[in-house]
């Protein structure tokens, strides 16, 4: 009984949540089609203005990291522009829109490209492991925890040996499912927490040590990529593609897994 | 006749009257001293002046001093316009023999009849001086009236504010300059310095220490200190070729002049360099000292690719523009951009270095695209301002459209490259279909809710042992549902077998299978495990007698027998009354 009013407690929050979806996709329908409207018409700052909208509101896809960025392209914001294409590849790493517009994007930054390390075994690995979609392996992890109580209720009151044996082979194969996703997505969280890509913004300094006192290695111009290794007092320990190294203040960049505030 | 003598006398009496006025002129006889005030081994010369002639001319005595010349006489007497003038001296030279105070006493002369005296002059002798003056040599004229001095236009600049040295020579009275050089030219260390040509030397009256000169530059220099702190400079040294006038004069009463040479120097010169002020110095300070103007200008914003734009960065104004930096233009990295040409149009004045300097970039976009070159900011310390200035420009937006050659000029280098021509890639348009969802949220490793979901069918399972249990303990536990459905499937088939009396075939059957399902219940076993002797020894475990169960495999193998060989119906109710008996014996031994 108890389970029972769980679940009906459950799906009933669920419809909830999904009432207040719909209503905010519905709104979030009538800015798209604004912006791209705004767009269309080459009112950039419009379409940005639509744009920002929806993604303040917390719904977003690659879609509208993509459009944002382009709008962001045509109004010269090299910083904003190559942010939000990289934010779309970091939910698709093979949409080539993406790529081809952030190669338009990349050539108005001031720096020079610089020539990216290849990439070991381990940094390969690690890429892919940060792909995974937290949402399934949360739905993995669920559906094998349940499947495996299913089946071992089976193997349990199995009436026929065939029963049994099939309920002991599936409930074992679900709770490996289970606890397979759930440490992946350990592993996930745990690179991913790692994986600290962001993106320049204005002109800034990196410099030996997190101080202003010390000595400046190169500057940075906006829009360069970096990967946030440490974090101490305002200050980010940086790494270039290229593997150099150095130390900047944090308000000078924005992180790509950064949500919107 | 009449009329001559007329005429005569006429001319008699003007000659009369005009020596009349002549003699009517005041007679003057005074004595002029060449000083007051003499050191002793200098001498004296006394002039006793008259403007009429005289007689028996009477010297003072001259006590103290001895004479060494004299009396000469001198007269001058001239018709001029019809005035007659006339002068007669009388000229003693005297050498002082006592220090003290003297006085040349009266002098004595008789003009018609009348004797006239001049006044009498205190003389004083002091100490013998270092150089009797009246024994200057040309040289010693020279060095009195010629100097140089140097003039600075500010002595406490800031650091790189230009300032302003003039070195002027200073003539006195009389004096000529006839040619000058520099013999040691000062050095201006820690001094970025230019010199400013002088084009004419024209002289100008001045006064210096009180004195009345005739100036004239002979030299500028702007400096631009490029140290802070106290700086000397050192004093410049002129080798002057001078003509000094002497006493004496040539035919025609001009003064002769003696030629001379003299060096001089300009005293040294202390100047205190401030350094900037550190507070609120822009970080595009370069140095730049003055008062600027700031330009970038691209001489296009659209082009094609492969063809060049020139960006020009250019500075103007006042200041130390050969001393600073300009900013460096900063291009988008895909921009070719080609070092700068410097360009300087700079004119020095007396007010400092006044003019532009520029660097011109030619840029070349390779690909096709929109490239924004940033503003730039240029700063400059204002020095009557005593601030910083910070000039900054606009972003310049370059299009480079036709993306024809996008692709290909980069790789011109490569030799005819056998891939095909690279298509130049567009910019994408906008994506026209979305699927919104909300972002991710970071990780549900530490969400609850999670865990609830997770872990629930896991208390589940608990749960559903207890309940087996809980089923087993009130003897309604699964075996005995089974049993359950088995007796009954045993009664069932007894009601069939008792219904089936007449036909053997099928009552036996039923007969059979009632039994069956009856040890199913009871036994726990399956059909398939069920021989006899199992049977036997699973009843005799459950403590059914020997005898019982000896009915009871009899009773099966009857059933078995009887599908085989048919028997009469007596047979079968005798049958059926048998297992009624045997299966309710086995009901009550099981029981107890």
């Amino acid at each position: 009984m108890k389970t029972r009013l769980l679940i009906l407690g459950l799906l009933l929050g669920n419809y909830c949540l999904s009432w207040g979806q719909t209503n905010m996709q519905d709104q979030a329908d009538a800015w798209w089609a604004e912006a791209q409207k705004a767009y269309q018409e080459e009112r950039y700052a419009d379409a940005i203005e639509q744009y920002e909208k929806i993604n303040q509101s917390g719904l977003a896809d690659e879609a509208l990291y993509f459009n944002l960025a382009n709008a962001y392209y045509k109004s010269n914001q090299v910083g904003n522009s190559i942010y939000y294409y990289e934010k779309a590849l970091l939910i698709n790493p093979k949409d080539e829109d993406v790529a081809a517009n952030l190669a338009y994007a990349q050539k108005m930054t001031l720096d020079q490209a610089v020539t990216p390390l290849a990439p070991t075994l381990g940094t390969a690995m690690v890429r892919s492991i940060v792909q995974w979609n937290p949402a399934y392996l949360k739905y993995g992890a669920w559906l094998g925890m349940w499947l495996f109580v299913t089946f071992a209720a089976i193997y349990r009151l199995g009436g026929t040996a065939r029963l049994k044996k099939w309920g002991f082979a599936l409930a074992t194969l679900s709770a490996i499912t289970g606890f397979l996703s759930f440490s992946a997505e350990y592993l996930r969280d745990h690179w991913t927490s790692k994986d600290q890509p962001a993106i320049v913004f204005g002109v800034v300094s990196v410099r030996e040590a997190p101080a202003v006192s010390a000595p400046e290695l190169f500057p940075l111009n906006e829009g360069t990529k970096v990967q946030v290794l440490e974090e101490l007092d305002g200050w980010g320990h940086i790494a270039l593609a290229d593997g150099t190294q150095g130390w900047m203040e944090l308000s000078g960049l924005k992180k790509l897994r950064e949500l919107p505030e | 006749m009449q009329q001559i003598r007329g005429v005569l006398l006429g001319m008699l009496a003007m000659v009369w009257a005009t020596g009349m006025w002549a003699q009517d002129k005041e007679i003057l006889f005074e004595v002029s001293l060449s000083k007051e005030k003499l050191g002793l081994n200098e001498r004296l010369r006394v002039d006793f002046t008259m403007n009429r002639d005289g007689d028996h001319f009477e010297a003072p005595t001259f006590k103290g001093f001895k004479v060494l010349m004299g009396p000469s006489q001198s007269t001058s007497s001239s018709w001029i316009n019809g005035v007659r003038s006339f002068s007669r001296t009388f000229s003693f030279i005297l050498q002082p023999t006592a220090k003290g105070s003297w006085t040349i006493g009266q002098a004595e002369i008789t003009i018609d009849g009348t004797v006239y005296k001049t006044a009498a002059k205190k003389v004083e002798v002091t100490e013998a001086v270092a150089k009797p003056s009246d024994e200057q040599t040309a040289q010693d004229v020279a060095d009195q009236n010629v100097r140089v001095i140097s003039e600075v236009s500010k002595t406490n600049p800031y650091l790189n504010e230009g300032i302003l040295i003039t070195y002027k020579l200073l003539v006195g009275n009389g004096v000529n300059v006839t040619n000058f050089n520099s013999v040691d030219a000062a050095e201006y260390t820690h001094f970025w310095n230019q010199d400013l040509p002088i084009n004419a030397y024209n002289f100008e009256p001045t006064t210096y220490e009180g004195k009345s000169y005739q100036s004239v530059v002979l030299k500028r220099v702007l400096l631009y200190p490029q140290k802070t702190g106290k700086l000397s400079l050192k004093p410049y040294t002129f080798e002057l070729s001078v003509d000094v006038p002497t006493n004496r004069r040539d035919f025609f009463g001009r003064p002769l002049y003696a030629p001379a040479t003299r060096v001089a120097s300009t005293a040294e010169i202390t100047i205190d360099v401030k350094e900037l002020p550190q507070e609120n110095r822009p970080a595009s300070f370069t140095g730049a000292v003055g008062s600027f103007d700031f330009f970038v200008t691209p001489n296009k914003t659209a082009l094609d690719t492969g063809t060049a734009l020139e960006v020009e960065v250019r500075v103007t104004g006042k200041g130390n523009l050969k001393l600073f930096s300009l900013p460096e233009l900063k291009v988008p990295a895909a921009l070719e951009r080609y070092a700068p040409e410097n360009k300087q149009n700079i004119n020095n004045s007396r007010s400092g270095m006044e003019g532009t300097i520029s660097d011109t970039y030619t840029i070349i976009p390779n690909f096709q695209g929109s490239y924004p070159i940033p503003g730039l900011a240029f700063s400059y310390f204002d020095p009557k301002a005593k601030k910083y200035v910070t000039r900054t420009t606009e972003e310049i937006n370059i299009q480079a459209l036709g993306g024809a050659l996008s692709g290909e000029s980069a790789n011109t280098n490569n030799t005819q490259s056998s891939s095909p021509t690279m298509r130049s890639e567009g910019f994408r348009f906008i994506k026209l279909t979305h699927q919104l969802a909300p972002i991710a949220t970071a990780t549900f490793i530490e969400d609850l809710d999670f865990y609830l979901i997770w872990l629930m069918p896991l208390l589940l399972l608990p749960i559903l042992g207890w309940w087996i249990r809980y089923n087993e303990a009130r003897g309604n536990d699964l075996g005995a549902l089974k049993r359950k459905a088995s007796s009954r499937m045993a009664k069932k088939y007894l009601g069939q077998a008792q219904k089936a009396l007449k036909t053997p075939d099928s009552f036996y059957l039923a007969l059979e299978k009632s039994m069956q399902h009856f040890l199913k219940a009871r036994l726990s076993i399956e059909t398939a495990d069920m021989t006899h002797d199992t049977i036997e020894e699973l009843l005799m475990a459950q403590g059914v007698s020997k005898e019982v169960s000896g009915r009871l495999i009899e009773l099966l193998n009857r059933c078995a027998m009887a599908r085989y060989s048919p028997k009469k119906i007596s047979d079968m109710h005798e049958d059926y009354t048998a297992a009624l008996a045997v299966l309710t014996d086995l009901d009550k031994q099981h029981q107890s």
